[in-house]
């Protein structure tokens, strides 16, 4: 019974959601529509749920003596941040916190991908075999496509770079995306039919 | 009890098939334990956790096999090697067991083992050898009677030992008798013959067989020939990461020292997919309305940022209204960044609310999507600066669907983003979708543009440049661009460096 | 009864998603079939995916050695479009726990969103709970570090070095936090494999990581990990896949001819 009625649950209202996907009627679009909020709903709920455990987890290492002052940072700027957004909504202290922290610490995060990305083709452009070698060319070959002093190297080249994201490229995505769209159904299906219930 | 490996359910272990799911039981991996409830791999036959017997009726099986299997009694005396010979140990023993068994006793010691008959041509006659055998046999029927006898009986081995041996083998070894308490441990019952084992049932007949089956088969997916070994030397040194991280901070900093002469006004020549964008935005009438998504984060600002605030800019030369909206939650704090810069240079878009509005963040994915596209006052009840309801903005008064929109624009760092405008609101609305994303994700949208689902697709900075030089007429000028160049640098020299290393390391391994 | 025929009248004569329709109802038979077939007990062949040969090789060597195995389970929202990604990363975990559990072994799940983590302890409660050990479970095994990727990744990066884990899996939804993910534990003498469906991230954990899977790959996870209805669906994929080669093909000449425009 304990798995019985969580899974007759998930089948329901997933069947309820396929019937609104394939049929356009003012009653099932409304129950859909109420399955979608509840959705949205349970979803806070959950991220409620993650800040508790992300706060029990600091407070935890906090107390322990494990990088505390990481988890004393993390747990200021979290209550920090919190207080702000409830207490003041739309203020120039939230905007100021946007602008001068979030937008910054973000930016400088992302800047680390172009410094990742250099390790990780260090060790993918050894030519040890025929995929390394069309790796190397071709990751070159669209990089350099793209700047400015492609176009002034030789009018070919702009053309062969369009040429080589609409055929090759595209047909390459749509593969992998027709493959994963039937992993996708698949999995709907599993979980619809109540064969598999990975989340318990 | 097992557990049935499609849906978990416990199952007797007399069945074939799950009665809850109807699916086979072959092969299932864990067995539940009747005592304790815990699981254990399949193959155990005691609980990993209390100990208890696992198989089915395993208790009364084998009380079953202990009534009907008479216990193994050997039909030939042991070998001598294998018994324990000492005279001094001996002796107590054999007393003690031809008094409980004096028919045995008599019956091996008028039968002496090969070994000894041979002991015995050489006239080298093992000491109390009458008596060693029938130690060994009459063990065969242990008694609990025997045991505190014998320990009586052997007062003091150690004491008789010691006397027959030369002084020089005991030396040192005299003081240490005391630390030893040999004659407790000689005195416990030793089993002298191997244990008694039932004949097979069927069950452990199969269970042989199918270890036996599993054994001798390959293992699937070739796991026997791919051995996991932990990596335990790191993939580039922390030297050589340290350069490479040098050399990309050199080129991000290039734009200090060139001061951008490459991403221009004139250094770009439009491409199509920019110069068509550019047109068609030309084309909006002034007071056209248009929705604009800002749902990238500010991870992507860098990227998409210059592409942000050069439509903010055309668009507001064109004078429409624009309701600017974002599907996560640090999206409006962009969008406010970017109408500072245009509200400055465009004295129209000065006064919140009249050209244009920041209606908020909508949580929920695709399901807001697609409450939006039925209804806006359903998804926004009020906007994001002045916290009034959409009817009391100019730029939105009078808007109740997605449908009045002349056009939607949406920002975005990730494709399914897109895909999600795509799905929910243009399949319903048929609105002409305008999508400005990041170069990474730009071929995963490719076949939208070409089926007609996207108006518009431009990716990344380097279009971005493209269409502000295509729809900005004044001279214009994208810094940053030069470090690209100089990142495209770096990556051809670590191309070539990467494969140098390699070369010479492949030299050096095989000299 | 009247209002109840009325709506199934009205639900018939609304608009219906036809070419949507026919795919699932060609997909529904074989996938049923097929299913059926793997749940008794019918073995199909299955190309070799190392990946997966090293997670099973992992799970054990975790449980014998005692350092647990980092699951890093994506961002994917359960509730979103991502829900099936979801829910292989779940499903590779659930292989995990139940390893690690059975042997009251420690494992570490970590998510970049809220649904995702409450599953994810769901999981762990049961693999521990079936075990015998539901005093081992402590909901601090899956953890959460925010709704923001990259703030996702620092946190499975950060935490990874300070519990001395046996390797990292990476298999959910990634975009190019997987790649920092990755590199950001390159350093550390660690192995370390996963893989996304998106393929824009899929190549860059695929030059990053040890051992990676890319597309619809990451959709055959419980097929390889002992989960015999997987199977079945698996085949019934592969079936389904014919069918659309063959309608490209017949597409592709049909159009050239000039019977479609």
């Amino acid at each position: 019974m304990k798995r019985i009625v969580p899974i007759g649950v998930a089948v329901l209202c997933g069947l309820t959601m396929l019937v609104d996907f394939f049929v356009a009627h003012p009653l099932v679009d409304r129950i859909g529509a109420i399955l979608v909020e509840g959705v949205t709903i349970l979803a806070a709920f959950a991220l409620l749920l993650g800040l508790l455990v992300l706060l029990s987890t600091h407070a935890r290492k906090l107390k322990r003596g494990s990088q505390p002052g990481l988890s004393l940072i993390l747990l200021i700027a979290l209550l920090g941040t919190l207080a702000v957004g409830v207490l003041l909504p739309g203020s120039a202290t939230l905007t100021w916190l946007f602008d001068y922290v979030y937008y910054p610490l973000q930016s400088t995060m992302a800047a680390l991908l172009a410094f990742f990305a250099i390790s990780a083709v260090y060790r993918a452009f050894k030519l040890r075999n025929v995929h390394a070698w069309v790796l190397m060319i071709s990751s070159l070959f669209l990089f350099m496509a793209q700047l400015p002093l492609a176009a002034a190297i030789s009018p070919y080249v702009p053309m062969a770079r369009d040429w080589l994201i609409a055929v090759p490229v595209t047909a390459g995505m749509r593969g992998i995306l027709l493959g994963a769209a039937l992993g996708t159904v698949a999995t709907a299906l599993r979980i619809l039919l109540a064969v598999d219930h990975p989340y318990a | 009890m097992i557990v049935c490996p499609n849906c978990q359910h416990h199952i007797p272990d007399d069945v074939e098939v799950c009665s809850n799911c109807g699916g086979s039981l072959e092969g299932f991996l864990y067995r539940l334990c009747p005592a304790c409830g815990a699981l254990s791999p399949a193959q155990n036959t005691f609980c990993h956790r209390c100990l208890a017997e696992l198989k089915p009726g395993g208790a009364a099986l084998k009380a079953a096999q202990d009534e009907t299997i008479a216990p193994f009694v050997p039909t030939e005396p042991l070998p001598a090697d294998l018994l324990i010979a000492p005279d001094a140990l001996a002796q107590p023993q054999a007393g003690i067991t031809s008094e409980q068994t004096p028919e045995n006793a008599a019956a091996d010691a008028a039968e002496p083992t090969e070994e000894q008959t041979h002991a015995d041509d050489e006239g080298e006659q093992p000491a109390a050898d009458d008596s060693v055998e029938p130690a060994a046999v009459a063990a065969d029927e242990p008694d609990a009677a025997t045991v505190p006898a014998a320990a009586h009986a052997s007062e003091d081995p150690l004491t008789d030992l010691a006397a027959s041996l030369p002084d020089s083998l005991i030396g040192d070894l005299a003081q240490t008798q005391d630390l030893l308490p040999l004659e407790a441990a000689v005195a416990l019952p030793h089993r002298a013959h191997p244990p008694t084992f039932g004949r097979p049932g069927e069950t452990e007949q199969y269970d042989a067989e199918l270890f036996a089956r599993i054994s001798a088969e390959p293992a699937s997916l070739n796991e026997s020939r791919h051995v996991v070994l932990q990596r335990q030397q790191r993939l580039l040194p922390a030297i050589g990461r340290a350069l490479l991280y040098l050399l990309v901070l050199l080129a991000a900093l290039t734009p200090l020292l060139t001061g951008g002469q490459l991403f221009t006004s004139q250094a770009m020549l439009p491409g199509a997919e920019a110069s068509a964008l550019a047109t068609s935005l030309n084309a909006l009438p002034a007071g056209a309305h248009l929705l604009v998504s800002v749902d990238y984060d500010p991870a992507y600002a860098g990227e998409l940022d210059p592409l942000t605030h050069t439509l903010l800019r055309q668009l507001a030369e064109r004078e429409v209204n624009l309701v600017v909206m974002s599907t996560r939650p640090t999206g409006m704090g962009l969008a406010q960044r970017a109408f500072g810069v245009v509200s400055e240079e465009t004295a129209a878009y000065q006064t919140y609310g009249e050209r244009h509005a920041l209606v908020g963040y909508l949580a929920g994915n695709e399901a807001a999507l697609r409450t939006l596209s039925g209804s806006i006052d359903a998804a926004f009840k009020q906007d994001y600066v002045k916290h009034v309801p959409l009817s009391q903005l100019a730029a939105t008064e009078g808007l109740a669907t997605l449908a009045e929109f002349d056009a939607i624009i949406v920002l975005a760092d990730d494709s399914q983003v897109v895909r999600r405008w795509i799905e929910q609101v243009h399949s319903r609305t048929q609105r002409p979708i305008y999508a400005l994303v990041s170069a990474r994700v730009k071929p995963l949208l490719q076949p939208y543009l070409s089926s007609g689902q996207l108006t518009a697709l431009l990716g990344g900075a380097s279009q971005g440049a493209e269409y502000s030089a295509a729809s900005l007429g004044s001279a214009w000028k994208l810094a940053q661009g030069d470090a690209y160049v100089a990142y495209w640098g770096v990556l051809v020299l670590v191309a070539i460096v990467t494969n140098i290393a390699w070369v010479a390391r492949k030299r050096t391994e095989r000299s | 009864m009247e209002p109840l025929s009325a709506l199934i009248d009205s639900i018939l004569s609304a608009s219906v998603d036809l070419t949507a329709l026919a795919i699932l109802l060609v997909f529904l038979p074989l996938f049923v079939v097929f299913t059926a077939r793997g749940k008794a007990g019918y073995r199909f062949g299955l190309r070799p995916i190392p990946l997966y040969s090293r997670i099973r090789q992992l799970a054990s060597h975790a449980t014998e050695s005692g350092s647990p195995l980092q699951v890093s389970l994506g961002s994917g929202q359960i509730g979103s479009e991502a829900t099936p990604e979801a829910a292989m990363a779940l499903t590779v975990f659930d292989y995990v726990a139940r390893h690690a559990a059975t042997c009251a072994q420690p494992i570490h799940g970590v998510s970049g969103d809220a649904t995702l983590m409450a599953a994810a302890q769901g999981v762990l409660q049961n693999a521990r709970q079936e075990s015998g050990y539901p005093e081992n479970y402590a909901g601090r095994e899956c953890t959460f570090y925010g709704p923001d990727p990259l703030a996702y990744a620092a946190g499975a990066a950060g935490t990874f070095g300070a519990d001395n884990h046996l390797a990292l899996i990476a298999l959910g939804e990634f975009g190019a936090e997987g790649l920092w993910l990755s590199e950001a534990l390159a350093d550390q003498a660690t192995t370390r494999m996963g893989g996304t469906s998106d393929p824009s991230a899929a190549a860059l954990m695929a030059a990053s990581l040890d051992e990676a899977v890319i597309g619809e790959d990451v959709y055959a996870a419980g097929a390889y990990l002992h989960r015999p209805s997987h199977l079945g669906s698996l085949a019934a994929q592969d079936i389904l896949r014919l069918v659309i080669m063959l309608a490209i093909v017949v597409g592709v000449i049909m159009t050239s001819l000039g019977y479609w425009s």
